[in-house]
């Protein structure tokens, strides 16, 4: 917990640099926030994993499947990997390239999630049936 | 703990960058000045790269049932 002030001071001196960074050198910029963005996630990352554990221990409690674990979190990375991209295209200014992103990670969740469709429909029809 | 290396090491490459280009355009090589700069920026595309590949083969090792 030691490094929430860090990455918030230094989320802050880099805001001041990035202001007058972006109309110096609009690549630089870019590539400072995103590199910040890396190294604040890549240290989130542990913290997260804990998390998922927990998340694992609750539901083998719970006795849910891993048929319906496991596409809600893989839901969780796809949307995690995507706002990611989608952000920092954003931040560039290149506003396609985000939506292209978005829309690519939301045809990746409807995938995730076709199988549990598949079997609310089926169990459907076994009731009408 | 966060490793904050990779912040340090692309602020010194970007500052010998803008050094460099400063000397450049002074000396009328409007062209190298571009090169060089170009150059830099993908030396640290490069470090960004594998960066954030781990960074995803970490999110998936994490979200992986």
């Amino acid at each position: 917990m030691l490094w929430v002030p860090l990455v918030s001071g230094l989320a802050i001196v880099l805001t001041i640099i990035l202001s007058q960074l972006r109309s110096l050198d609009q690549s630089w910029a870019i590539i400072l926030s995103t590199v910040f963005a890396v190294i604040v996630l890549l240290s989130l990352i542990p913290q997260v994993g804990q998390l998922m554990e927990l998340f694992h221990g609750i539901a083998n409690e719970a006795k849910v499947g891993t048929m319906y674990l496991s596409p809600v979190l893989k839901t969780v990375a796809v949307a995690y990997i995507t706002s990611f991209g989608s952000q920092i295209c954003k931040d560039a200014e290149e506003k396609t390239i985000a939506h292209i992103v978005e829309l690519a990670g939301k045809v990746v969740i409807c995938i995730i999630a076709l199988p549990v469709i598949q079997a609310i429909l089926y169990s459907l029809f076994g009731l009408i049936s | 703990m966060t490793d904050l290396t990779p912040i340090y090491k692309i602020a010194g490459l970007g500052i010998l960058v803008a050094v460099l280009n400063i000397f450049l355009v002074q000396a009328e090589r409007k062209e190298q000045a571009q090169m060089l700069s170009l150059a830099g920026v993908v030396i640290v595309l490069l470090w960004l790269v594998q960066m954030v590949s781990q960074l995803f083969e970490n999110v998936e090792a994490v979200f992986r049932w």
